[in-house]
């Protein structure tokens, strides 16, 4: 919390604007493969291909 | 490597920037590339980022003011030029793309400032992120603020009011 963030003339404002934006943030979690995107991070990172016997995915070190 | 921190600061951190740079004008499509991108380049990296939340948002906006991925001057959300037809949004609720909307509309040099603050940004961090000097950023932001809330109240006022 700053001191912007505590400034009480908005904070109604500020309220309310946050939790719709962390309502968004939810909805597109909620929408979006999370762990599809995960997965195509540590894709990304083949360079060294050392094997994720976890995951099945190859991975750097 | 700490593949489980990575995973849960991915999971934490992952829609939240993206929302970020929508509010701050992005195509919804754009927004999870660049943060996307952000996110692989953070993994490369990860044993020597010490504050990855700062680090993939400054990174991803970076990414996100490159190349085609520019922001417009002011983007109603039914004006997006990624999206003509309107659902590149349609994941998110009416009083959720409401507020998106707000941000979007406000002026070039209050927008920015105002979704980082509302990323939980303070004003001298506003103000590292953006090269704007701390009175600058503060005026901004109490100008949007301001605007912001005369808009809300102002809906909030019709919504409340009896049908006739």
């Amino acid at each position: 919390m700053t001191a912007e963030h505590g400034d009480a003339e908005f904070a109604d404002t500020d309220t309310y604007i946050t939790r719709h934006l962390n309502e968004a943030a939810a909805a597109l979690t909620a929408h979006s493969d999370i762990r599809a995107k995960l997965r195509a991070v540590f894709c990304a990172d083949l360079q060294n291909g050392e094997h994720d016997t976890n995951t099945g995915i190859a991975r750097s070190t | 490597l700490n593949r489980d921190g990575f995973a849960s600061f991915f999971q934490q951190r992952y829609s939240s920037t993206a929302v970020l740079l929508i509010a701050m004008g992005a195509s919804r499509a754009d927004a999870e590339d660049a943060v996307q991108e952000a996110m692989i380049n953070a993994w490369q990296k990860w044993e020597t980022i010490h504050e990855p939340t700062a680090w993939v948002r400054t990174t991803a906006i970076r990414k996100l003011q490159k190349g085609k991925r520019q922001l417009p001057p002011t983007t109603a959300l039914d004006e997006s030029a990624a999206d003509p037809e309107g659902t590149d949004l349609a994941v998110f609720s009416e009083e959720q793309r409401r507020v998106l909307s707000l941000l979007r509309q406000l002026p070039t040099a209050q927008r920015t400032i105002t979704a980082l603050y509302y990323d939980g940004l303070s004003a001298e961090e506003i103000a590292e992120v953006t090269g704007k000097p701390a009175t600058t950023v503060r005026s901004h932001l109490r100008h949007a603020r301001r605007a912001l809330k005369e808009v809300i109240a102002s809906e909030q006022s019709w919504s409340a009011a009896p049908d006739p």
